[in-house]
């Protein structure tokens, strides 16, 4: 259980790491980024404030819920349990595990990018990155009941 | 895959929370191998027959296994 809470310790320091990267881009292209007054600019702007706001609530469910399973024995096994319980595993190697959330971050990424210089290329990848999310829920969905 | 695992929980009196938490899988886990929906690994399953005090044969049923 100490390797575990160790390891959890480790992880609240890469997603904080991470967190103040995504902060300094976000700040960075507020400052320097294209400004624009049409509707298509505006909704791509939103969109790419809108994925920094996700990503924050992300952060900030994942730290605390770490934070107080470090300090929690059985808080600490319950979260340890969930995490490796074999059924969950099967069934995201099922869906396609790591691989597939790695590519979905890999387009969301290149959404918010694209959206600083091509407008067909921002509603091409977030037209691909709605299609995953949606096909990843629907297996996790049919998966969840069958097994 | 056939089990007695619900039986047996039952003449243990536990729940499938305590259950789950006795051999390190979720609630859903117990639920799904009691609805014979999941098949367990062979670690779950000596788990699960070392926690009852059984062998695995006794709890899990082979028999469709052997007809194949």
């Amino acid at each position: 259980m100490d390797n575990y809470q160790n390891t959890l310790k480790h992880r609240i320091v890469w997603i904080l790491g991470l967190d103040a990267l995504a902060l300094a881009v976000i700040i960075i292209t507020g400052i320097f980024g294209q400004d624009g007054t049409s509707f298509t600019q505006g909704f791509i702007r939103g969109f790419q404030i809108g994925i920094f706001a996700g990503l924050q609530g992300f952060v900030l469910f994942h730290v605390i819920k770490y934070f107080f399973a470090i300090r929690d024995e059985g808080k600490l096994k319950a979260l340890k349990i969930a995490e490796n319980d074999e059924r969950a595993k099967f069934i995201r190697d099922k869906i396609g595990g790591g691989g597939f959330n790695f590519s979905i971050a890999g387009v969301a990424v290149g959404t918010v990018a694209a959206g600083f210089y091509s407008q067909t290329i921002f509603f091409t990848l977030l037209t691909t990155i709605v299609f995953m999310v949606l096909v990843k829920g629907a297996l996790k969905i049919y998966y969840n009941t069958k097994y | 895959m056939k089990t007695r695992i619900q039986e047996l929980r039952k003449k243990h009196k536990l729940s499938q929370e305590e259950l789950a938490l006795a051999v390190g899988v979720t609630r859903q886990t117990i639920t799904s191998l009691e609805g014979e929906k999941y098949t367990s690994s062979l670690v779950l399953a000596y788990k699960i027959a070392k926690h009852f005090g059984m062998t695995i044969e006794e709890i899990f049923d082979f028999s469709e296994v052997e007809d194949e």
